[in-house]
């Protein structure tokens, strides 16, 4: 074994090394990651399952679909679901977005004089 | 310049004021607008579209453009609140009276058999947009009063836009279910916040101002009405009883993006009681509560009103 030989084993060597330690960290990475999933998934599922909404077999065109824009928020206090068999798709999530898109920004509301209309029941 | 002009339809009150256009074409375009709506998805008209689905009895029953967009909005509301406001009350408010134009079971007394079950519920609805047909499950009834106006009012408005003409402004108000579309005036549009829609608009009270958007009222005060046993009901149903919500606020007055979700938020604040607090503030919907004391709970950006000047100090004679 000469000079370069050995250099050389010396240099695979610690190419090995260090193939070996990206193994291991991208292993020991991947376990880590898989187990943050299954966490953020258990503690995001309520063991129920989803039935679809106003479900027409016959329709298919998604116009029942939730819109993520609805002026709505999902409010999970107070008011128990009236419909047996139908489960909250989105349990204990709020609406990321509940007062935009097609329904319109809210208005800002500020004190006045003088009106031009009245609102009240009729 | 503002120009305005009342009337009545749908059983309720008119106002459309428009800033800078075409006062007459717009409300020709409200009219005709209230005209679709009526023929579309009255409750009280025996030939209308929303008649015959009720009558269907499981049968899938063709319709328009319109009610299959009024019955989304609704089915879209119940979905949002978790069921506080459901179309498929339709046969509780039946049950409890309210069967006709308002103006014409005031003064009657007729015996109301109140029993307390769950409506049927929203997801019985089926909507089949591409052929333009709905279904309900027998014995479902659809109202859509939770929405119905505030749909109407939106729409209404964004016809008046179009015929008064570019650069205007319009805000069409049914029975206090406000609208507006366009330019605002200087100040935006101002609106006395009152018990009864019927209250003219220069009376003492509170005015709030709003950009745009929309603004509805629901009450428990107004449309009551007593069976001959003497038992005094209102009109809005907790779809989790089938009979009148508990009336913890005498009013709640929503605003929001559209007329269409304050009708329905402000609706859904009567049937949630006192939980409509948090369901308002996570929203982030302005509003305007009225307990049954009196007091009154402002949310989400609705202003405090402003401190009234204080009176000026009395001067002896003389001094």
């Amino acid at each position: 074994m000469n000079n370069q030989t050995g250099g050389r084993i010396r240099a695979r060597s610690r190419a090995d090394s260090r193939l070996r330690a990206m193994t291991i960290g991208t292993a020991v990475l991947g376990i880590a990651a898989t187990g943050a999933l299954g966490w953020a998934a258990a503690i995001t599922y309520d063991g129920k399952t989803t039935t679809a909404l106003a479900a027409d077999p016959g329709t298919g065109d998604g116009s029942n679909a939730a819109d993520p824009n609805s002026v709505f928020p999902d409010p999970n206090a107070g008011v128990t679901n009236p419909n047996p068999g139908v489960t909250n798709p989105n349990p204990g999530v709020t609406n990321p977005n509940p007062v935009s898109g097609s329904q319109g920004n809210v208005p800002t509301v500020r004190h006045s004089r003088h009106a031009h209309a009245s609102t009240g029941s009729s | 310049m503002l120009r305005h002009e009342d009337w009545r339809a749908l059983g309720t009150g008119v106002r459309l004021i428009v800033l800078d256009g075409d006062l007459d074409a717009a409300r020709v375009a409200v009219q005709q607008v209230l005209d679709d709506v009526d023929r579309s998805y009255s409750r009280f008209r025996d030939d209308s579209e929303l008649s015959a689905v009720n009558r269907a009895a499981g049968r899938e029953t063709s319709v328009g453009p319109l009610l299959v967009r009024a019955l989304e909005g609704a089915l879209d509301a119940a979905r949002r609140s978790d069921g506080a406001v459901d179309p498929t009350v339709g046969r509780a408010m039946r049950v409890i009276g309210y069967d006709g134009d308002f103006a014409a079971i005031a003064g009657t007394s007729r015996p109301i058999q109140l029993r307390v079950a769950p409506v049927p519920g929203w997801s019985t609805v089926a909507i089949d947009r591409g052929k333009g047909s709905v279904r309900l499950r027998p014995g479902v009834e659809i109202d859509l009063g939770s929405t119905g106006k505030g749909l109407a009012a939106d729409l209404a408005a964004e016809a008046a836009l179009e015929a008064a003409g570019s650069g205007s402004g319009v805000l069409v108000s049914l029975g206090g279910d406000i609208s507006t579309a366009g330019r605002t005036p200087d100040g935006g549009w101002r609106v006395l916040v009152a018990e009864d829609s019927e209250t003219p608009s220069d009376a003492d009270g509170e005015v709030v101002a709003i950009d745009g958007g929309g603004l509805a009222t629901s009450s428990t005060t107004v449309r009551r009405w007593s069976s001959a046993a003497g038992v005094s009901v209102h009109h809005i149903v907790d779809p989790r009883t089938g009979i009148p919500a508990d009336a913890v606020w005498r009013t709640a007055t929503v605003v929001a993006g559209t007329c269409e979700a304050a009708n329905a938020a402000s609706t859904a604040a009567i049937v949630l009681g006192l939980a409509a607090r948090d369901w308002l503030e996570s929203a982030g919907l302005p509003a305007r509560l009225v307990a049954m004391d009196g007091s009154i709970v402002r949310l989400a950006g609705w202003p405090e009103p402003e401190p009234e000047p204080a009176p000026h100090p009395k001067v002896a004679p003389g001094a």
